[in-house]
């Protein structure tokens, strides 16, 4: 390529980015050579480096400030959220087609409950005695009017536009 | 898969190891997160910051890059090196947030708010305050604000992040030329702004 002015790499804005790159520092060794032979012979592009490399170290002034000592705990509980939020979209999915037929969702949301009485109570047998029946049938309504409110708030979820995910794969 | 993903990446890509990282999140590796959080949330915030010149909401857009990357693990394929994926995401998000910030201030000067966005707290007031004091810094600060959002991306990436023109292009999804082109305007802009400092 150079020297001559014939081959001055500020004829293009593409050949300049080979100025840019030696300002840089950026260049390898015999490179950067060839550019300082043309620049020994070509003010315009003399001018263009001392300008850049002026302009260059005005800028390293501007430095970005520290990062925030809290950065990391404030994003851990942005990622527990989104965790849990995952997790119920995730249920909301599986359970969709159960949810489609309401004497499915009934044996579900029964299930659930049983499952639920089952941890709360690990001593409690498949049968219950007449004591945990009836206490069973004391907390039923609560358990009930709770598995419902639950199940309303999955279906909120599983109607809410779910872009997140897949978003960065759209950038 | 991950033989798969290696063979689909190529010789140079296997050798990505951030990529690799990546890989280990999308099979469940927590710590592999951190390691790769820890390597690039610098990076990440600085550009943002330089992008949005105020430390709380660059750190909010970071936080918001690094749940993107998170929530993409299950579909994360290692078709380009990590770190272009990574400022693609941050580049994307500054944009939306410049582009927000238009429509909703276009009735305010950047002289009058001095560049920073005054319904977001900062977090470090101080450290703001300092650097909005220096008259010096505070010129360079508003000629980069003041170039086209993509030039001035390109000026951050190339600048500040080092970053070669053929990443730069590959983030900003343009030619290597289009990059080279970006960046002689945007220095050219710089350097008729900023003359009198040098
Ligand atoms: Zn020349």
């Amino acid at each position: 390529m150079m020297p001559g002015p014939t081959n001055c790499p500020m004829n293009s804005q593409q050949e300049a980015a080979l100025l840019l790159d030696y300002c840089a520092g950026r260049l390898e060794a015999g490179a950067a050579r060839d550019v300082e032979r043309h620049l020994a012979e070509c003010a315009r592009c003399t001018e263009f480096v001392a300008g850049q490399q002026a302009l260059w170290n005005v800028m390293n002034s501007w430095q970005a400030p520290p990062v925030s000592a809290d950065f990391d705990r404030h994003l851990d509980g942005r990622l527990r959220e989104t965790d849990s939020l995952l997790w119920i979209e995730r249920v909301t999915r599986a359970l969709r087609p159960a949810f489609a037929r309401p004497p499915l969702a009934l044996a579900a949301v029964c299930l659930v409950m049983a499952a639920g009485m089952l941890l709360r109570n690990p001593r409690a047998s498949v049968a219950p005695s007449v004591d945990s029946h009836a206490r069973m049938e004391q907390i039923e309504p609560e358990q009930v009017e709770k598995a419902l409110d639950d199940m309303q708030m999955l279906r909120e979820l599983s109607s809410a536009p779910s872009t997140d995910a897949a978003s960065p794969k759209t950038l | 898969m991950d033989r798969r993903v290696k063979e689909d990446m190529g010789a140079s890509m296997a050798l990505d190891p951030d990529a690799e990282l990546m890989l280990r999140v999308k099979e469940g590796d927590e710590a592999s997160f951190a390691l790769l959080l820890d390597k690039h949330r610098s990076s990440v915030i600085h550009f943002l910051y330089r992008m949005v010149q105020n430390r709380a909401i660059s750190e909010e857009l970071a936080q918001e890059v690094f749940l993107r990357v998170y929530r993409s693990r299950e579909t994360y394929e290692a078709t380009a090196k990590f770190t272009t994926w990574l400022f693609r995401i941050a580049t994307h998000t500054a944009f939306n947030w410049l582009r927000d910030r238009k429509s909703e201030r276009s009735q305010e000067s950047l002289d009058e708010e001095g560049g920073h966005a005054r319904h977001v707290p900062d977090r470090s007031p101080l450290v703001e305050q300092r650097m909005v004091a220096d008259v010096r810094v505070d010129e360079i600060r508003r000629a980069v604000a003041a170039l086209p959002d993509k030039q001035r991306a390109a000026v951050v990436m190339h600048k500040y992040e080092e970053m070669e023109y053929a990443q730069i292009a590959a983030v900003l999804s343009c030619s290597e030329s289009a990059v080279k082109s970006l960046l002689f305007r945007a220095y050219e802009t710089l350097r008729a702004r900023l003359s009198h400092m040098a």
